[in-house]
């Protein structure tokens, strides 16, 4: 088909692909409020999920309940991972597994409101967490402030990238900030634009103020495992300010 | 008729091997190396995405969950799958397929060029593609460019549809599917029945069967008495009688699909759809002709008119597809023929009283038609 429009149009067609997308890299004022909305949903479906999990439950049962969840309270659609293990490598798409005591559950609630996505990346414990998941959380906390004050009008993407890595890289996890240990440190979210794009340290673009996208620090560490932390944001002048109203801690539900 | 496709598919795909062991694919590439010999082909390039992946799975059963993936399928040499994923989620995607080697597609030149440079022979060298026309431009160039001029690419799709026979295991599958959906159907009317709401109804049918392990649920209601049929909207109290609803669920790789209809005081137009359905699964047997189906089946529902959401179609063929093709129309010129799965859909719409569908899936045999399932019956007006 394209073949067929160029040969119509003399082979002066021209792929603008990013045309869009680079229009309407900043969001509107009905975009942000879509966002706000699509945020709220996903924090009720988290509280719900924190409420329904148990073990004994497979992966599959727990995201049915979320899912179900979230649409009845307006979501669209919703790009939903979630998965467990006692040692993830990195979160998936809910299997057959059953849920069980120290599994530590990974979860990316997106659901969509009026076409605008919203993103939060979790980390949940079936049981308590022991001290040393605690400290290692706290320095994904740590990466995403660091993202966070980094993320201003004007900055590269790469820098973002950098100031959370930084902090990792200070814990002596430098040789993990890489594939597969982890993806991306971000990514926008939209249906008219994804821009800033993929928060990489290689990444050419810049931040503008009203951009929004997700900001995620999500890690594999070898003493832990994958954990997910990360908030939908938007650029200001201060900062990146996230859209939820509770950060990313490193909850735990009765075993 | 068009559901709503999600920007993921969330539920598991994880090849069972006691439901699909190795050898059932080990007949159904015999079957593709058939028809590589027939064509000359040196090679088969199998295309999918994350809406429609049929022949992908049927043949690797890795099913793309977002973006695309594609089965390479030497006639000499292993196969490999890529999927538009990071290397990251290679491990995951590998439980999905037999095929042991799968490569992220996102490094497309050290991912593809080394594995169709392992095929060898005199030039130009033929491959056929199948689920091109799906592909986007930027990746089809990207195949264009390793492909150069030492091969030489056919358009493989009716060659490669006619390897897809409907297999015993897959019947099994769709038997299970069929008693999702039934479930799934069950939950929409009671749910209906407490208070009317066409869209928590909607969402009691999604939550029974995702809690059944479905890995997909499509869901459409209507508003307006059953006049039209829309994708859940977010207007959770809105009510209509009569209920006309939809579910469509996806289990273990296959689809079947429902109507369900209901009213608190039933009208001829669901009593003609009930007969006309009767008349339906009556005649279906092999070799009858769809479009004498189709006939047969619209005598029954005078004096109303077909219902417009069907378009003009009473049915088509299902299973890795929710619309595997063949539809039962005035102008089809196909058949019927063993081993055919068909959701069966029949309806009629009454400018007073709305509009009545109702369903069922049949796999015809040798000799007649098996039910796999029939939407749940009205009470009598």
């Amino acid at each position: 088909l394209a073949r067929r429009i160029e040969s119509a149009l003399d082979g002066n067609a021209r792929a603008r692909d990013g045309f869009v997308r680079e229009l309407a890299r900043i969001r509107s004022a009905e975009e942000i409020a879509a966002a706000r909305k699509a945020t709220e949903i996903a924090e009720a479906g988290y509280r719900h999920m924190l409420d329904h999990v148990r073990p004994g439950m497979r992966e599959f049962e727990l995201v049915a309940e979320l899912y179900c969840f979230m649409k009845e309270l307006g979501a669209e659609d919703n790009f939903l991972l979630v998965s467990a293990s006692q040692h993830n490598l990195a979160v998936r798409a809910a299997g057959g597994r059953v849920l069980d005591k120290g599994d530590i559950i990974l979860s990316e609630i997106t659901p969509c409101v009026d076409g605008q996505f919203a993103q939060l990346c979790r980390t949940t414990v079936i049981g308590e967490a022991a001290p040393l998941m605690r400290e290692k959380y706290a320095l994904l906390q740590d990466a995403m402030h660091a993202g966070q004050a980094a993320a201003v009008p004007g900055a590269p993407v790469r820098a973002v990238c950098e100031a959370m890595d930084g902090r990792l890289r200070d814990a002596g996890y430098g040789d993990f900030c890489r594939p597969p240990y982890m993806r991306v440190r971000g990514h926008g979210l939209g249906i008219t634009s994804d821009l800033p794009g993929d928060l990489t340290v290689d990444s050419d673009g810049r931040l503008e103020e009203g951009m929004m996208f997700v900001m995620h620090p999500n890690q594999y560490l070898p003493e832990t495992g994958y954990l997910m932390c990360g908030e939908p944001v938007v650029v200001t002048a201060k900062g990146a300010i996230a859209l939820s109203a509770r950060k990313a801690e490193l909850d735990c539900v009765s075993a | 008729m068009r559901t709503v496709h999600p920007s993921i598919i969330i539920g598991a795909y994880a090849l069972d091997q006691d439901r699909l062991p190795r050898d059932e694919f080990q007949i159904r590439m015999a079957a593709l190396n058939r028809a590589m010999d027939e064509n000359g082909w040196r090679a088969l390039l199998i295309y999918g995405d994350a809406e429609e992946h049929a022949a992908l799975a049927y043949f690797t059963h890795f099913i793309p969950r977002l973006r695309w993936g594609m089965g390479l399928i030497a006639r000499q040499g292993e196969p490999r799958v890529l999927g538009a994923m990071s290397s990251r989620d290679v491990p995951a995607m590998k439980l999905m397929t037999w095929v042991p080697d799968v490569l992220s597609g996102w490094n497309w030149e050290s991912a593809f060029d080394p594995w169709i440079a392992g095929l060898t022979g005199g030039e130009p060298i033929d491959i056929g593609s199948v689920g091109f026309e799906r592909m986007r431009p930027a990746l089809y160039r990207s195949v264009e460019k390793s492909l150069g001029n030492r091969f030489r690419l056919h358009a493989a799709d009716a060659a490669i549809a006619a390897c897809r026979v409907m297999r015993p295991r897959e019947l099994t599958q769709l038997r299970a599917a069929c008693a999702l959906v039934t479930a799934a159907g069950d939950a929409f009317v009671e749910a209906w029945r407490q208070d009317g709401s066409v869209e928590r109804a909607a969402l009691a049918a999604e939550r029974r069967a995702r809690l059944s392990a479905a890995q997909d649920v499509r869901t459409l209601v209507s508003f307006d008495g059953g006049r039209t049929i829309a994708p859940v909207r977010g207007t959770i109290e809105a009510t209509s009688d009569p209920l006309l609803g939809y579910v469509a669920v996806k289990h273990m790789g296959y689809w079947s699909d429902m109507f369900v209809a209901a009213a608190r005081r039933p009208g001829e137009v669901g009593r003609r759809v009930a007969m006309a359905m009767d008349t339906l699964l009556d005649a279906a047997r092999p070799g009858i002709a769809a479009r004498d189906l189709h006939a047969r089946a619209l005598k029954q529902i005078i004096p109303f008119v077909p219902h417009p959401v069907l378009g003009g179609s009473i049915g088509h063929r299902i299973g890795l597809s929710l619309n595997d093709g063949g539809d039962l129309t005035e102008e089809a010129s196909h058949t019927l023929e063993p081993g055919d799965v068909y959701a069966l859909h029949i309806g009629a719409r009454d400018p007073e009283a709305g509009g009545a569908i109702t369903s069922a899936m049949i796999a015809i045999t040798a000799t007649g038609a098996e039910i796999l399932h029939r939407s749940p019956a009205q009470p009598a007006p």
